[in-house]
């Protein structure tokens, strides 16, 4: 059995179908109703990354340095009119943000739409993150460290613009335990 | 560029292999716990039913690589201030604004005076930082460098 055979196997013995239509009852809607939305939403966000003119400025993004690519990613991949003007479809609802994670993983952006309402006591949205390339071993899967609170993006990419280690950062606000108040809050606008 | 990052089949199987792992309801439950978990606790709750670990004793079949972890997100296609949306000042990013050169000072202060470098990253309050969270379960594969995510704040 190959290692990820063994990750998931023992689960399987548990593991409701998709179509079961019991698991969701006090969130009113069944866990094949979250799939199939979940599953549509992922499709309009691989349809936008993997049109010609959108992989274009994939391609041009990793021809430059690592340091390079979050200038990059400001000016052009996060700029609505030059997407447009590079020829991009970005159709209603798509988000192009960048994004920071607690666990200092060197993102780049994220391609992000928001789920139905209906949906969001479970998830509210689904996106595709592209990182800066980095050793998988040296972004921390402690929990204590992914559940940090994430670095403001305008640091993170000038860290990622100095190769600077994530990581030496301090942890800011390292005495507030209240740190998480924002969570349950969302400032940015759904319509993009 | 990274080999097959846009590959739509690619993708198609990673975004596949998400769905299934966060619509498991042991997941969808423990996330909706913390959530509901008062301010002062909901860090401690993440850090205890949010982790690969803890998800996969409740029978949630993850994918191998997954990572799970915070998540900030800025508004898109309007680059703004970090800090600006809650009406409050981003301390941090205003000191390196103005002097860049503080990343270095602060690995020196840590290095040379640990207790000062202590006590400044301990009075840095949230106001300093980023209130907007997403809990997030994102697969990532290996060092690979797009994966699919999900969020909910």
């Amino acid at each position: 059995m190959s290692d990820s055979a063994q990750a998931m196997a023992p689960a399987d013995a548990e593991r409701p179908a998709l179509d079961d239509p019991h698991v969701y009852d006090n969130l009113g809607f069944t866990r094949a109703e979250l799939a199939a939305a979940m599953r549509a939403t992922y499709a309009e966000l691989i349809a936008f990354v993997t049109q010609p003119a959108f992989v274009a400025i994939y391609n041009d993004l990793w021809s430059r340095d690592a340091a390079d690519r979050p200038r990059f990613v400001n000016e052009v991949i996060v700029n609505r009119a030059e997407l447009e003007r590079r020829g991009v479809d970005i159709p209603e609802g798509i988000l192009v943000q960048t994004s920071a994670f607690g666990d200092r993983r060197p993102t780049l952006f994220a391609v992000k739409k928001f789920l139905p309402d209906r949906f969001h006591d479970a998830w509210e949205n689904v996106n595709l993150t592209f990182d800066n390339e980095y050793d998988d071993a040296a972004v921390s899967r402690d929990p204590e460290m992914a559940w940090r609170r994430p670095l403001p993006v305008s640091i993170q990419n000038t860290l990622l613009a100095e190769a600077a280690d994530l990581d030496a950062y301090p942890d800011v606000g390292a005495g507030d335990r209240d740190w998480s108040r924002g969570l349950g809050d969302t400032y940015y606008e759904r319509d993009g | 560029m990274p080999q097959d990052d846009l590959d739509p089949e690619r993708l198609k199987a990673i975004t596949s292999q998400m769905v299934e792992a966060i619509t498991s309801p042991a997941y969808v439950e423990a996330m909706r716990k913390v959530k509901a978990a008062s301010n002062d606790k909901r860090l401690d709750e993440a850090m205890r039913r949010l982790t690969p670990k803890a998800l996969r004793e409740q029978g949630v079949r993850l994918p191998e690589d997954m990572r799970i972890s915070s998540r900030y997100f800025e508004e898109g296609f309007k680059p703004i201030e970090v800090g600006e949306p809650a009406g409050k000042r981003n301390l941090l990013a205003e000191l390196h604004a103005a002097e860049p050169e503080m990343f270095n000072l602060i690995g020196r202060l840590r290095d040379r005076k640990p207790d000062l470098y202590q006590e400044l990253t301990e009075r840095l309050s949230v106001e300093d930082a980023i209130s907007p969270l997403a809990l997030c379960g994102c697969a990532c594969g290996g060092a690979a460098t797009a994966c699919g995510g999900a969020g909910a704040g």
